[in-house]
């Protein structure tokens, strides 16, 4: 008995350790969060630490990185100018194709820029207006803060306030599966876990070169990058990392957008 | 031991008081601001009076279908149903309770939402889904707190009824519901409780548009799920007039609280 009793705070900081461990954290973004579990999963395999992933979004990340709860952040839009004077510093791993999806019976196999901006401010309300059958339109964003929504606001314009609202990639890819007449738009990875129509843009097909909807994926650190994080971030970058980041349907950073 | 007991119930005491503390200090500074029609954090406009139309709808829909069903269910199970009958439901009713609230919404997404699209109209995310959801999950805390409250009456009230003559319904409506009634009161409040503080699930079945819904079949953003989404990217007034919305729900829940607790007495 009297050992079990003095095991037994050993074994509750043993399975403390375990959980936690002594890895990197990184959080932020979920759009980039299935990319970020691929690599951090290479990264431990290639002989790297332990790294741990978590959503929450991109200001999340940032917050996150700013307080010390994670060693990186993920984000999936540019920094604001007062987040990089709070010593940020932004490292672009890729860029990520903002896919504008569609239940797979919705006609529509392409739209332009104007056309999709029309749509998502509400002013077009019907799917007539667009070239599409008549039916009405269920508009899917994500929520004010997003790092995809802010890019989808400074690529294609305003989301109206009559938008359903998801609080992730992957909750808009369910909504809109499950709607025929719903349109959202979701990072490419998201796009392909399939179910899901991916319209062409401006004439481009998301993964043809000259793709308009394009934003910076970048990791986050506080401050140049050590230990740990550099490492994560120099595996990121490797032949490797860029296979990987390449393989999901981002474009490595080099290769230009 | 009474000072170990007092210590538990004081500490208990505190916490809430320094909880309500914090979140009404946190969000003073948006508590002018939040009283607006208007929710667009972008345009850094913080009301949050469509977010309260939202969470009453939903709250009101759960519990009209809720209270009916669950006091029924509290009567069937003290006056109806043989005990063996009784003694099966019973644990079912507790396992309802004991379903994290992730999956209701999980089944509401899956199974409700695209019904009501199909059967109803509109986008299928909406109040009627969330009040559904929710009419659900307060069900067995009404039918379990009004079974308690029904059972604790003396037998002599039903019998003595039944034996001037009274019919089973009559004893049920005129002496029995009456003499229960703080205890039914309480069960209702508790079932309003929970279905204004629901987050989870709530969140994932009504579409989350902040705007007061025109029909059941309109979406909703309710108080909590407000806080729930935007609370990972709010900074400086949006951070502030998320907590005011805190703050707004727990004067709610006060509120609701001290009027059962008067309609009790």
């Amino acid at each position: 008995m009297r050992t079990l009793r003095c095991l037994l705070p050993l074994l509750v900081l043993l399975a403390a350790c375990a959980s936690s461990g002594r890895g990197l954290r990184v959080a932020g973004s979920t759009s980039v969060q299935p990319l970020a579990e691929i690599l951090a999963e290479a990264y431990t395999r290639s002989g790297g630490g332990r790294v741990s992933i978590q959503g929450g979004g991109s200001t999340a990340g940032v917050q996150a990185v700013l307080h010390g709860v994670a060693g990186l952040g993920a984000v999936s839009r540019r920094l604001a100018p007062e987040e990089s004077a709070q010593g940020l510093v932004a490292h672009t791993i890729g860029y990520d194709l903002l896919t504008v999806v569609v239940h797979p019976t919705n006609p529509l196999a392409a739209i332009s820029r104007a056309r999709l901006g029309r749509l998502f401010s509400g002013v077009a309300a019907d799917w007539r207006d667009v070239g599409g059958p008549p039916g009405p339109v269920y508009l899917v964003s994500r929520e004010a803060g997003s790092g995809s929504r802010e890019a989808f606001r400074s690529l294609v314009g305003p989301v109206s306030p009559r938008a359903l609202i998801q609080s992730s990639a992957g909750a808009i890819r369910v909504a809109v599966m499950a709607n025929p007449q719903a349109i959202g738009y979701v990072s490419l990875p998201v796009a392909r876990m399939g179910g899901l129509k991916a319209l062409a843009v401006d004439g481009r097909r998301p993964d043809e070169p000259g793709y308009p909807l394009v934003r910076p994926v970048s990791f986050v650190t506080l401050g140049p990058p050590q230990g740990e994080a550099a490492a994560f971030l120099r595996f990121v970058a490797s032949p490797a990392g860029r296979e990987l980041i390449r393989e999901e349907g981002l474009v490595p950073a080099g290769d230009g957008p | 031991m009474q000072s170990v007991l007092q210590a538990c119930a004081l500490a208990a005491g505190a916490a809430v008081l320094l909880i309500a503390a914090f979140v009404v200090a946190e969000g003073r500074p948006a508590l002018g601001a939040v009283f607006g029609p208007v929710w667009d954090p972008e345009a850094g406009a913080f009301g949050v009076l469509p977010m309260l139309a939202g969470s009453l709808a939903v709250t009101a829909g759960a519990l009209a279908l809720a209270v009916p069903a669950g006091i029924g269910m509290a009567l069937f199970l003290t006056e109806v149903a043989p005990p063996a009958l009784g003694t099966a439901v019973r644990p079912l009713l507790q396992a309802l309770a004991g379903v994290p609230s992730v999956v209701y919404g999980f089944v509401g997404l899956t199974l409700l939402v695209p019904a009501i699209r199909r059967g109803l109209g509109g986008p299928g995310f909406s109040a009627l889904a969330g009040a559904l959801v929710l009419a659900v999950m307060v069900l067995p805390t009404i039918a379990a707190v009004g079974e308690d409250a029904l059972r604790a009456l003396p037998p002599t009230f039903r019998e003595g009824a039944l034996a001037l003559g009274a019919t089973p319904w009559q004893a049920v409506r005129r002496v029995l519901l009456p003499a229960a009634r703080s205890g039914l009161v309480t069960a209702v409040v508790l079932g309003l409780g929970r279905a204004l503080g629901e987050t989870m699930a709530v969140l994932m079945v009504t579409g989350n548009v902040a705007a007061a819904p025109r029909s059941p079949l309109d979406p909703v953003r309710t108080l909590t799920g407000n806080i729930a989404m935007e609370m990972g990217y709010a900074v400086g007034q949006h951070r502030a007039a998320l907590f005011a919305t805190g703050a707004l729900l727990l004067a709610l829940v006060m509120l609701v609280n001290a009027a059962a607790r008067r309609a009790s007495r």
